[in-house]
């Protein structure tokens, strides 16, 4: 579990989600979502394929474009079309299930290559925070080695450390081990969760009910493009409220 | 009657048909270099997010890939002289602006598809880490579009060293208009041509098992 | 320079009918290569090794020398052996072997692409080769072809102005002797191109419809 969220008198949340709607075409994905995630708070999205958690998570770092409804994040408003989207990026890092790890330069330049173009960071100090956050990750060997010989859970662990070098307020995650074979989940997870320790405002959708029920702080179970019941890990896990959740749960656990 | 039509003078004959062949790599490696250089903004021009650049760029392209290459030629061939009519031109280099101007349509439309066929988290990852549109072209996406678009670029190289054969007919003195004056000489047509067509053959047939070779290993 | 399409719009009809000559040959070129382009790709699957290489071989020939050379050999070079081929002749028999060496690759490209799988399948129900063929290859292998047929088609008709070279009275020969005749060079070969994309445009629409109406899954 990671540090409490300050109590009375908070400061505003670090993602606010109010009333959010979203269609592909005909079909209505996010249904009216309210969300809110303080700063270092940890919060897992769960629920079954289709519910839309990952639209939900994408819309956080407009990678998607909500039809309806207010999204705030790190301060910066998306609901207008006004925002730097750019800037929006610099404070939110987002690890992807397919990792999109860049095949074409060795793990090193894929840490350093967005802080020295986005943050005009000079080389050495590029060079100085990879290096720290490498052997935050465990990869500290494999600095200088391309991507296609790595395995998945490395790459993963690559990913993370690409988008840590950016020194983002609030970490995204897309589903980050259910590309990976079983025996590497457990060394991302165990990133993660050292970074869930450190204090950073984290928000993951995952199907990996054990790293929930441990890390987070708050899990919240979507269902048919809404939010249908949020609360305490244990809570939620031990005595869910809603029949879908119950029903969901039963399946998965 | 089919010996004599078969006699052919290597020695006079040869070294202006081998000059010829230079000239027209010569012309093939211009207008390679300058199309995929021009092949190269305009296919990044069409996947540009500002439509004005998309549609201007899809113009050009279309219309160029739309007409015949003997039309292209023809025109610089008239126009240019008409445009600058002090100046003396050498057919060579209305030919490479010619050869150019087509081989920068086609590529254009190569890069276009190996733009696309970068994959969508790549895109993704460097928009999510707040690179900018240049940028993430520029270290994301264009890199990895030009190794996929080796194997279709040299099978265009192919084409292009059938068209400039086109040149010929605007006085540049490439292979084929070194055939032709041969035959004026010679009146070995058959002969000569015969070997005109095996000088392409050997430049163009080694790009053909290159392009092949490059599809095989990046499958 | 002025910019004056008066004054070439008179010529127009005789650019039409050299347009149409251009699609004659076209069309003529096309359907007999490609009925040729059949064999020769039946050539490259024979059991019998030097049909397999002659077939290799004539497709190589076409694919890697350049049309106009062909022509000059066939206009210029057959005489030579008693063989006389006026213009549109020569420019068809040119034409159509380049067409059957391009059509025998695309067909092999489109029978190939149908997963083995589905063969695989269709043995295991019992059924035999030809049936296989017919029923399970023929139809995906048709809708993959049309997309490189429709453009190889194009590339025949723009192939075609070639022939202007060896004497045939198509558009582009028109084009260059109205050019000589009234000197307004931007105006015809605009309308020329024109004439010659609208025609391209026009193919590539019918065939996408075409796809969509055929083959609807």
């Amino acid at each position: 579990m990671s540090a409490p969220a300050p109590a009375a008198g908070k400061p505003p949340a670090m993602i606010l989600a109010q009333g959010i709607h979203k269609r592909f075409g005909d079909l209505e994905v996010l249904k009216g979502i309210d969300a809110e995630v303080d700063e270092r708070e940890v919060v897992c999205l769960i629920g079954p394929s289709g519910s839309g958690k990952s639209t939900l998570l994408r819309c956080m770092n407009a990678l998607e474009k909500f039809d309806e409804g207010r999204l705030t994040i790190c301060g910066h408003d998306l609901t207008g079309s006004k925002t730097s989207l750019n800037a929006v990026r610099r404070d939110v890092g987002m690890v992807f299930q397919s990792f999109n790890v860049f095949p074409h330069m060795s793990v090193m330049d894929n840490l350093m290559l967005a802080p020295r173009k986005v943050l005009q960071v000079s080389k050495a100090e590029a060079r100085a925070r990879a290096m720290a956050l490498l052997e935050k990750v465990g990869l500290v060997d494999k600095a200088g080695v391309y991507p296609t010989k790595l395995s998945g859970g490395q790459q993963q662990r690559v990913a993370i450390a690409r988008a840590l070098a950016m020194q983002p307020k609030v970490m995204l995650f897309d589903e980050p081990t259910s590309a990976l074979d079983p025996e590497t989940v457990g060394e991302v997870l165990g990133v993660m969760k050292n970074l869930a320790d450190e204090g950073m405002t984290m928000m993951v959708v995952t199907h990996e009910m054990g790293f929930a029920r441990e890390v987070a702080d708050r899990v919240l179970f979507m269902d048919g493009g809404v939010v249908v019941e949020q609360g305490e890990p244990k809570q939620l896990f031990e005595s869910p409220q809603h029949q879908r959740t119950q029903a969901f749960l039963s399946k998965i656990l | 009657m089919v010996t004599e039509a078969l006699s052919f003078d290597f020695g006079q004959y040869m070294p202006p048909l081998v000059r010829g062949a230079g000239v027209t790599v010569g012309l093939v490696v211009a207008a390679g270099i300058a199309g995929t250089i021009i092949g190269m903004l305009f296919g990044v021009a069409r996947s540009a997010p500002l439509a004005p650049i998309r549609w201007l760029a899809s113009v050009y392209t279309n219309f160029i890939r739309g007409i015949p290459i003997l039309i292209i030629l023809l025109f610089l061939y008239y126009e240019i002289p008409l445009l600058f009519p002090y100046a003396t031109f050498s057919q060579t280099i209305t030919a490479v602006i010619g050869l150019s101007v087509y081989a920068g349509a086609y590529m254009a439309e190569i890069f276009r598809g190996s733009i696309q066929a970068v994959p969508r988290g790549q895109l993704e990852a460097g928009q999510a880490l707040g690179l900018n549109y240049v940028q993430r072209m520029r270290y994301v996406v264009l890199p990895q579009a030009l190794k996929i678009a080796v194997p279709p670029g040299i099978g265009f190289l192919i084409a292009l060293v059938k068209a400039s054969s086109l040149v010929s007919v605007i006085s540049a003195t490439d292979l084929t208009r070194a055939g032709r004056i041969i035959t004026s000489q010679n009146h070995q047509a058959l002969t000569t041509f015969l070997i005109v067509a095996a000088l392409y053959f050997v430049i163009s047939y080694p790009l053909s098992l290159l392009g092949r070779w490059f599809e095989r290993r990046l499958a | 320079m002025t910019f004056d399409f008066n004054a070439v719009l008179p010529y127009l009809p005789v650019m039409l009918r050299a347009l149409l000559i251009s699609i004659e040959v076209t069309v003529l070129a096309f359907s007999i290569g490609s009925v040729l382009g059949i064999f020769v790709y039946l050539g490259r699957r024979s059991p019998i090794a030097p049909l397999r290489w002659l077939a290799y071989g004539f497709v190589e020939i076409f694919r890697n020398t350049p049309l106009l050379v062909q022509l000059y050999l066939i206009y210029f070079g057959l005489p030579q052996m008693g063989i006389n081929l006026d213009p549109f002749w020569s420019t068809l028999a040119g034409m159509t072997l380049n067409n059957a060496a391009y059509t025998s690759e695309i067909f092999r490209a489109g029978i190939e692409s149908v997963p083995t799988g589905l063969l695989e399948a269709a043995g295991a129900l019992g059924m035999r080769y030809a049936q296989t063929f017919r029923y399970i290859v023929l139809k995906p292998a048709i809708r993959n072809v049309l997309p490189a047929l429709t453009n190889q088609f194009i590339v025949l008709f723009l192939f075609s102005s070639v022939g202007s070279v060896i004497s045939l009275d198509e558009l582009t020969s028109a084009l260059a002797d109205l050019n000589q005749s009234t000197l307004r060079t931007l105006e015809i070969f605009t309308i020329g191109g024109l004439l010659y994309y609208l025609f391209s445009a026009v193919i590539a629409a019918s065939s996408r419809l075409a796809e969509r109406y055929l083959f609807r899954w």
